[in-house]
């Protein structure tokens, strides 16, 4: 156990723009907080850097309160959202900055600094100014700069969000690759979903400065706990419900059984079901659904069904389903049924 | 056709005003320093007697370097003072930054004259100055140290230019980003070693800017000299002045003015190169 934050929080004024969140980061995990903007992602990352400090709770590291130590003294390093190098240092000066400013000595510095280089592939530029530098290559200097120090986590602030999207792919598996070879704690903040579940090892998912829910992506992705996060990632088919005392869901297309493990607390449910998960077809211990289609939408490597139940017009459903070269018997106003297995639906507490 | 001809109309007018009034002046000016005065008519015939009668009295160039040293004091002196009042302005949050700049600047809308018997009253014998450091002992008496003579020109030029060093530095601080200093707090640096590495190279330029304007008035200004300077406070400036006003050679006055005025152009030229090689 490493870094742990006990019910932090910010206040701003008075407006709270982080409510009190406890966490456990172990040592050597790929961590991401991830929201839509606003939502106090960023203000985490800066506590934990120490850029500013919180209203309440405090922040441990290896059990040692880290209250009164300075950014300086604290064994992390960032990455910024605007990588903030600085302008008047070439590309090797600014890497070097952290191992100058600790006094590393100048032949040590030197190979430290060319090893980085070399890691980020950035070996043919030392000399140049960061004015001189693309986009992608600022990134990679700004991270050479932030690993050089060897820091016990590296805080990485919306990194890849000025890159192009495939700039952005080759640095999500980069930067994952790395972590895992230097075994070093990343706390990465975005607001990229995808980016975020193909990253990590676990995410927080944060709104509205509060936690929603903190879990691995496959959690995140098929057992979301609230309703913001059941509708944050992809495309999802979400349901009312209500619970009854028999111990099912009353939902209008009709009554649905618990999934195995549910633990329910609210009398106000919702159901949520991803739409690759639904297969054409009756089944049996399956929550069926009658339908008429009313588009088929070819996307290469699936079918999107857009869907109306036969109970209400005004129910909505998207199925996925793989394509292949065959015609379809699924034609657009015919009828279809749709099923999906109790257990891959996610039953969530809707407090609202 | 209307517009062509409005925009030459503009092109003309944008070049004409300042022909008019900034090169024509000047470019008088250089020519009348080769003209000679005889039996007090100014004469004009050609010729470099102003200039060789300047390199040829040691009077006159000695006030000439003396001015120039002079001035690099007070632009030194300037920045020594000026950088930590624009740094710590610069660190103040909020409000109470702006108003702190607003206040260093607010005596440049005050008239010039005002501000020089401001420190006459000041630094003279019956001055501020002089009671307060007889008050807490450090003079057993007052002081004519501070008053007629070159330390008193220092000291008011200093004080007077001050708003001109002061803000392009602050404007300069303004201009680092705030993520700079956290980067490099982050990457395991104190106070110190930021100001050192980061915020003095990259205020460098407003630095370098704010002793050329303080080194050029100074150069320029002879009122200071005349007013607190007294017999033993001659500068170069007052030189030119008196050549105008009281012998009444004006060729000689005006090439003395263009050795000032070629001085201070060529000083600001390689400033502002040097500014540029900076890498900022």
């Amino acid at each position: 156990m490493a870094l742990c934050l006990d019910s932090v929080s910010k206040i701003y004024g008075d407006v709270e723009v982080l409510r009190p969140i406890s966490l456990k980061v172990p040592d050597g995990e790929f961590l991401t907080v991830l929201g839509p903007s606003g939502s106090g992602k960023t203000t985490i990352l800066k506590l934990i850097g120490g850029f500013i400090t919180p209203t309440h709770g405090r922040i441990l590291l290896d059990g040692k309160d880290l209250s009164n130590t300075h950014i300086s003294e604290r064994p992390f390093n960032t990455v910024f959202q605007d990588y903030a190098l600085f302008p008047h240092m070439t590309v090797e000066q600014n890497i070097g900055y952290g191992l100058m400013v600790k006094r590393c000595p100048k032949e040590k510095m030197k190979r430290i600094v060319n090893e980085a280089l070399d890691v980020v592939g950035l070996s043919e530029y030392p000399s140049r100014y960061p004015a001189e530098l693309s986009g992608g290559q600022k990134q990679r200097v700004a991270l050479a700069r932030a690993i050089v120090c060897e820091p016990q986590i590296v805080l990485l602030d919306e990194p890849l969000s000025a890159l192009d999207a495939e700039m952005r792919r080759q640095m999500q598996y980069f930067l994952k690759s790395l972590q895992r070879k230097m075994e070093t704690t990343f706390l990465f903040v975005t607001h990229d979903q995808q980016e975020a579940i193909s990253i990590s090892d676990r995410l927080v998912v944060m709104n509205d400065g509060g936690v929603e829910q903190v879990g691995t992506p496959k959690e995140i992705y098929y057992s979301p706990k609230t309703k913001f996060v059941a509708g944050f990632f992809g495309d999802n088919n979400l349901l009312d419900g209500r619970l009854t005392n028999s111990g099912s869901i009353d939902t209008p297309l009709g009554k649905m059984p618990l999934r195995q493990g549910s633990d329910l607390k609210t009398s106000k449910v919702m159901v949520a079901m991803r739409p690759e998960l639904f297969q054409i077809g009756k089944r049996e211990s399956a929550f069926n659904i009658d339908c008429q289609v009313q588009d088929i939408d070819f996307a290469g490597d699936m079918n999107f069904l857009r869907l109306t139940t036969k109970f209400n017009t005004n129910h909505k459903f998207l199925v996925k389903l793989p394509s292949n070269p065959q015609a379809s018997d699924i034609k657009i106003n015919g009828d279809v049924t749709i099923s999906i297995k109790i257990n891959d639906i996610a039953q969530l507490d809707n407090s609202e | 056709m209307n517009y062509q001809l409005t925009r030459f109309a503009i092109i003309i007018f944008v070049i004409a005003v300042p022909g008019v009034l900034v090169i024509f002046p000047i470019g008088n000016f250089f020519l009348m320093s080769f003209w000679q005065m005889e039996n007090n008519q100014i004469v004009k015939i050609f010729s470099f007697s102003n200039y060789l009668y300047f390199f040829s009295s040691p009077a006159y160039w000695g006030t000439f370097l003396s001015t120039l040293y002079l001035c690099l004091k007070v632009s030194v002196i300037g920045v020594l003072v000026g950088y930590p009042v624009a740094y710590f302005i610069w660190k103040r949050k909020g409000w109470l930054k702006y108003l702190l700049i607003l206040l260093f600047i607010l005596p440049l809308f005050m008239s010039y004259i005002v501000k020089i018997y401001t420190m006459r009253a000041i630094l003279d014998l019956s001055g501020i100055l002089n009671k307060l450091l007889v008050a807490i002992h450090i003079l057993q008496e007052p002081s004519r140290q501070f008053i007629y003579n070159q330390t008193a020109i220092l000291i008011t030029m200093v004080v007077i230019f001050l708003p001109f060093i002061i803000l392009p530095i602050f404007l300069s601080l303004e201009r680092i980003p705030k993520n700079l200093v956290n980067a490099s707090s982050d990457l395991g640096a104190g106070t110190l070693t930021t100001l050192r590495h980061i915020i003095l190279p990259l205020s460098l330029p407003g630095t370098i800017s704010g002793a050329l304007f303080t080194f050029v008035l100074a150069l320029g200004d002879f009122v200071t000299p005349q007013m607190v300077g007294g017999p033993n406070g001659f500068t170069f400036s007052r030189v030119i002045w008196s050549q105008f006003g009281l012998a009444y050679n004006w060729p000689l006055g005006a090439a003395l003015g263009v050795i000032l005025f070629t001085t201070a152009l060529f000083i600001i030229i390689s400033a502002g190169l040097a500014s540029q090689q900076s890498k900022v």
